[in-house]
């Protein structure tokens, strides 16, 4: 961005009266009062509860489903198996290779093999305990790196490499040849459960005219509406789906399982001409949803001895288990930021997403950068051991800054505070002091103190089209509805849409609702995913406000008797520039309106200009724009037990422009103690396939007694893209504490572990294996 | 399917007695969202693991989805539908508001109570004492820290009104 | 209904009746088809078997005693010290405002805190059903992994303990992957008593929740070495390395065998520790 576009961008932030203030959020009062808004609140009371039987092998050929048994259980009104299916059997958010219902092949633990609808939960679930399978065992593949050897298990017909694409930039050869000090290190990252409290849940029912309509928890509503149309063999004009009040998402919504949960409910809706309601356990929760990936991967970094990083070779490899979801894309994002937000004149990094017997990995906010981000964080700090160098002058010796290309030769041509973010987090943190302080426990409890940096390429990128629809309808009592198929499930970012739009047309927050996301009154969207929201929503929002405002304008002048190019509005009320007694209210103009059929509804529509990059060796500009972030952990060790007390993390962020700083924070928050799960606690562990761990007491998620000391600072360097320069900040604050974290605890035990979770096990073992 | 024994059963629940025919293994989290249709307690995972399905019984935050409807007879049970009204919110529930602590919500319900129970026994609550009395309810979109800021601000309020 | 009321129907149906009180370890166990649903006799109403009382010098705790009627106890007598310790930690306080012992005891597994805690107290348990009573010790009533020593038509009424003596330290050490709402990995329960002449080790009792098996135990070994031991910080290193040779542990997902090795020693040497702090000044 120019400099000139940059001073246009500050000059918009002031004196904004709405946008950058501390607000509260719209849907507040429903969640604190309590009221019935969940899609479990929502139920039709003669409604059909289904059970969903799964497989419980993690490859095997379907030899029989036997599921007469179960049909003669009264109370059951039907039990469907994918012959059921009139449409198409296959439900999959990115590439063909899933069925909806498993006929004749099981490639994981957890796949809908059938499904029993009856009148109430309990026999329901009496039932499918009498549906039975027989199986006929194959081998199975459990490890990605044994997927990938030409003589492992096929897991599709197609091969076990879901996607693989390269970076290539300069000449690694030549890279290394240039320096002094290379190291080799290989990290590992777990599948981690995203943990809504609200499991997944899904309903349907036959309209009158034979439509369906699904109501459900899920971050897509339209990608839910084309799948179950698929399945139902109907246009999707056919099918109506609204998404319910959703209790967390993190990801893993905009994934299969909304499409599993309406399509079976809209099949068994559809056979027998009743509402039905499929809802998860939290075991069959943890065991069928989408997880985070999990990565090996192998870092050679080669530097000069003043610090100046001269190569990277990386092997990337995740684990997107028997079905691809959005693996694919997620390796994408992996690959682009392999190397951590620094400058690297050669670079070579080869990404694989491969198939396994384990159950799906998919979406789940940060979208591989958290993987990546561990292992290039840990590797700077391993580089800096090696170099006998302090880590943070390391990583300022190479950050990427304005001017400078990254890893796929992007010119960071915003303005990029990574550095602001650095010097910050360093500040707050007492960085220096405590770097040479901590290092001097002794004893049993040792601190540590460490730092990781990232960048988050913002939106879509090379993920697909990145556009979005809002509308904006004002009502005749002159309340605003901000209704668009982009969806609310915890972010605040819907509210941030309103505060943007109260901001455009001049009016007070107050007089704003949210509207529903339901495919019959909303525009298709794209997905509510890659914290979009406020950066292409937002967009999409202003341009709506815009076309509003000139309406109103108008009218106001017509009213007035007055040039409406002289009118401006500000808290509801449009006023003369030259004569501010010359007013008329906000609700004079709505009566107006709609006393002369001038519709007062509009939609702004925004497309993202696409990425230009070249896709054999990925490079060029790969996303819009980009969020930055430091991010210092201090912890305390337990010398003798390997147990590692957070104590403090001090995150900053380049957040652009935050639209409401006080939700704005919630998420740092939020995301920040789901990025410390990730780092300590929380694994799900296959054994030979299936889950060992599908309940929450076996499942940790972190507890009000676990979390640190939060500092949190926000930094505005405005972006190119996003209404008022906001960067997108749903996901990147999750990248990095696992990193910082595990970088403390190396400077406080002097070992470094390769892989996270950090469990006491592994910590302690770790030390004592470098006292051999 | 089995067949269980029914009992007729006096419940409490906020303030009001109802009269109910209960099986013996209906959990008081089901005849509380399906009987009673009080929807804001949750079932997040009917192991006792989440808490979203707390509620109050006798001045004390127990996980509804490990209590048998039959044992609640004879009891004060009070939800979040009981504390506070749209017209007339609870202090935990305005502070709430102010603070967004809510975020996607599902644990709002047992966090507010969770609260409110605290402020009912103290009302000079520390920063950890707020962060044991929720410890039993996780969250999985805040980090708990506009949660323990908003009960503290709410325990601030009602000491100012008692002046 | 009462004690009478449930003793009577327990006569009359002992072959498929459980009889449950805060349901917290049946419930989810129901639910999830780890045992079948049988009949449910609800106990949580009788107030007679909820009770911490004294009489002569023994405890006596009615098995209805919530976990958190534990964590309230205050005066400072060592097992009043030691239940507080394993109360503070269990579950969560949701959980603890239903949980009792009686259904923590009967569990009869490695993942109840109580149970370490009752074995290094030595208690006793009664037992009492329609035509009568009879007293078990603690050891005796924990059979095998979810096995206890009750009958169809008994239940469990109280856990009894003789007050360890004025002077006696005691210690209870968990270890799990978080602060709170936790299955123990290792958990180490400690009585001692020093001879204030001599420093010697009068009297030791330390439970595990595994040591071989699959549910707590005490650890005779380590017991019978530091009988007689100067407590001092030698003695305390060679108990870990006696400890190291008693166990039996095996590896799961959660951990391994070696990891839970080492950390049962730590967790005994700072028990020990804690002990010797409290008993002879650090």
């Amino acid at each position: 961005m120019t400099e000139t576009a940059l001073i246009q961008r500050l000059r918009e932030a002031e004196g904004l009266v709405v946008v950058g203030k501390r607000i509260q959020r719209l849907d507040a009062l429903g969640k604190v009062l309590g009221v019935p808004l969940y899609s479990s609140d929502i139920v039709p009371k003669d409604a059909l509860r289904l059970k969903v039987v799964r497989s419980t092998v993690p490859h095997a050929l379907i030899r029989r489903i036997d599921t007469d048994q179960a049909k003669g259980v009264p109370g059951v009104l039907a039990v469907l198996t994918a012959k059921d299916i009139p449409g198409i059997n296959e439900a999959y958010a990115l590439l063909p290779d899933r069925p909806l219902l498993a006929g004749t092949k099981v490639r994981s633990q957890g796949e809908a093999i059938a499904v029993v609808a009856a009148v109430d939960s309990e026999t329901a679930e009496e039932a499918a305990g009498v549906v039975s399978v027989e199986y006929e065992r194959l081998p199975a593949v459990f490890s990605p790196l044994e997927a990938m050897k030409s003589d492992a298990v096929r897991v599709h017909e197609t091969g076990n490499v879901a996607k693989y694409l390269k970076v290539r930039k300069g000449n690694v050869e030549e890279g290394f040849r240039q320096a002094h000090v290379i190291i080799e290190n290989t990290y590992k990252t777990q599948f981690q459960d995203p943990t809504a409290l609200e499991p997944e849940v899904g309903m349907a029912w036959l309209e009158r005219d034979g439509s369906i309509t699904c109501v459900g928890s899920m971050q897509t509503p339209f990608y839910v509406q084309a799948g179950v149309a698929k399945v139902l063999g109907i246009s999707t004009d056919k099918v109506r789906v609204i998404q319910a009040t959703t209790g967390g998402a993190f990801g893993p919504k905009s994934d299969e399982m909304p499409i599993d949960t309406c399509a079976i409910s809209a099949l068994v809706a559809y056979r027998t001409g009743k509402p039905a309601i499929l809802a998860y356990t939290r075991e069959e929760s943890i065991i069928a949803h989408t997880k985070r990936h999990p990565f090996v991967i192998t870092l050679k970094t080669g530097a000069k001895n003043d610090g100046r990083l001269t190569a990277s070779d990386a092997l990337v490899v995740s684990d997107t288990g028997a079905y691809a979801s959005l693996g694919p894309l997620v390796i994408i994002r992996a690959c682009f930021h392999t190397t951590g937000p620094y400058v690297i004149p050669h670079v070579k990094t080869d990404a694989y997403c491969m198939y396994t017997n384990n159950t799906m990995a998919g979406s789940f906010r940060g979208f591989g950068s958290p993987q990546v981000h561990f292992a290039a964080e840990s590797q700077m700090d391993e580089l800096a051991k090696k170099l006998d160098m302090d880590p943070l002058d390391l990583r300022l010796k190479n950050i990427l800054r304005s001017g400078l290309l990254t890893a796929t030769s992007q010119l960071v041509d915003e303005a990029c505070g990574l550095e602001e973010c650095t010097k910050r987090a360093v500040d707050a943190s007492n960085w220096h002091a405590k770097r040479l302080d901590l290092a001097r426990d002794r004893g049993s409890f040792r601190r540590g103190i460490g730092i990781a940096l990232m960048y988050h390429g913002n939106s879509l990128g090379p993920e697909g089209n990145d556009y979005a629809a809002v509308h904006i309808v004002v009502r005749p009592d002159a309340k605003v509805v901000v209704r668009t198929a982009l969806t609310e499930y915890g972010t605040g970012a819907i509210s941030g849409l309103a505060q943007i739009a109260a901001e455009a047309l001049g009016l007070p927050i107050d007089v704003f609702e949210l509207g529903r996301a339901d495919t019959a009154s909303c525009q298709e969207t794209g997905p509510t995913v890659a914290s979009r929201v406020i950066v292409i929503g937002g967009r999409a929002t202003q341009i709506a406000a815009q076309k509003l405002k000139e309406k109103i304008l108008a009218v106001g002048g017509d009213i007035l008797g007055c040039d409406p190019s002289k009118l401006t509005i500000q808290n509801a009320v449009v006023r003369h520039s030259d004569d501010p007694e010359w007013t008329v209210s906000f609700q004079r103009i709505v009566e107006e309106c709609f006393k002369r059929g001038i519709s007062l509804t509009e939609t702004g529509f925004y497309a993202a200009p696409k990425c230009e990059f070249d896709h054999e060796n990925s490079q060029g500009t790969t996303y819009l724009q980009y969020t930055y972030g430091a991010v210092v952990a201090e912890v305390e060790v337990d010398m003798e037990l390997g147990v590692v007390k957070p104590l403090k993390i001090t995150a900053a962020y380049d957040v652009g422009k935050a639209i409401n700083p006080l939700s704005l924070e919630g998420q740092i928050e939020g995301a920040t103690i789901q990025g410390l799960g990730y780092g300590l606690m929380e694994q799900v562990t296959h054994t030979d396939g299936i889950v060992a761990n599908p309940t929450l007491g076996d499942y940790y998620i972190p507890t009000s007694l676990d979390i640190p000391e939060l500092q949190t600072i926000i930094v505005e360097f405005p972006g190119a893209v996003g209404p008022f320069g906001a960067k997108a900040m749903g996901e990147p604050p999750i990248d990095l504490p696992a990193a910082a974290i595990a970088n403390a605890v190396a400077h406080a035990t002097g070992s470094r572990v390769f892989s996270i979770p950090l469990t006491a096990e592994k910590v302690l073992f770790a030390m004592k294996e470098r006292q051999r | 399917m089995t067949r269980l024994a029914k009992h007729l059963v006096r419940l409490n629940v906020n303030g009001r007695d109802h009269a109910l025919i209960i099986e013996s293994n209906e959990r008081l989290l089901d005849v509380l969202r399906d009987r009673l249709n009080l929807k804001g307690v949750k079932e997040g995972c009917g192991t006792g693991d989440c808490g979203t399905c707390s509620v109050i019984i006798d001045g004390r935050l127990v996980n509804s989805c490990l209590v048998l409807a039959v044992q609640a007879r004879g009891k004060r049970i009070v939800t979040v539908e009981g504390i506070g009204t749209r017209e007339n919110l609870h202090p935990v529930q305005k502070a709430f508001m102010k603070y967004n602590a809510a975020q996607c919500g599902f644990c709002t319900p047992a966090m507010v109570l969770a609260g409110k129970n605290l402020l009912d026994h103290n009302s000079t609550p520390s920063r950890d004492e707020i962060r044991e009395a929720i410890s039993g309810v996780l969250c999985r979109c805040t980090g708990y820290y506009k949660l323990i800021d908003a009960i503290q601000d709410a325990a601030e309020k009602l000491r100012e009104d008692k002046l | 209904m009462n004690l009478d009321d449930a003793l009577n129907y327990l006569k009359e149906n002992p072959s498929d009746t459980i009889p449950v009180a805060g349901g917290t370890d049946l419930l989810p166990r129901i639910r999830s088809k780890k045992m079948p649903a049988r009949k449910l006799l609800d106990l949580s109403g009788i107030m007679d078997l909820r009770y911490v009382k004294e009489e002569q010098g023994v405890i006596k705790i009615g098995a209805l005693t919530t976990i958190a009627d534990l964590e309230k106890q205050r005066d400072s007598s060592a097992s009043t010290k030691l239940l507080r310790q394993v109360a503070e930690r269990f579950g969560s306080p949701n959980i603890r405002s239903v949980a009792t012992v009686g259904g923590n005891v009967c569990a009869a597994s490695s993942s109840e805190d109580l149970i370490p805690a009752f074995l290094v107290l030595n208690a006793n348990v009664k037992i009492i059903r329609k035509d009568g009573t009879r007293e078990l010790p603690f050891r005796d009533f924990l059979i095998s992994k979810r096995k206890n020593a009750l009958n169809g038509d008994e239940i469990l009424a109280e856990v009894s303990f003789t007050e360890p003596r004025a002077g006696t330290a005691c210690s209870f050490q968990k270890l799990g992957m978080r602060n709170i709402l936790i299955i123990a990995l290792v958990s180490v329960a400690t009585l001692l008593e020093v001879d204030l002449a001599d420093r010697r080790i009068s009297s030791v009792r330390i439970a595990l929740n595994r040591l071989r098996g699959k549910i707590p135990e005490r650890t005779e070994g380590v017991e019978k070495w530091l009988l007689g031991q100067d407590l001092d910080q030698k003695t305390v290193e060679k108990a870990t390395h006696v400890l190291g040779e008693e166990l039996r542990l095996t590896s799961d997902f959660r951990a391994s065998a070696e990891y839970r090795c080492e950390a049962a020693k730590v967790l005994l040497r700072r028990a020990l520790t804690q002990c010797r702090e409290d008993l002879l000044g650090k």
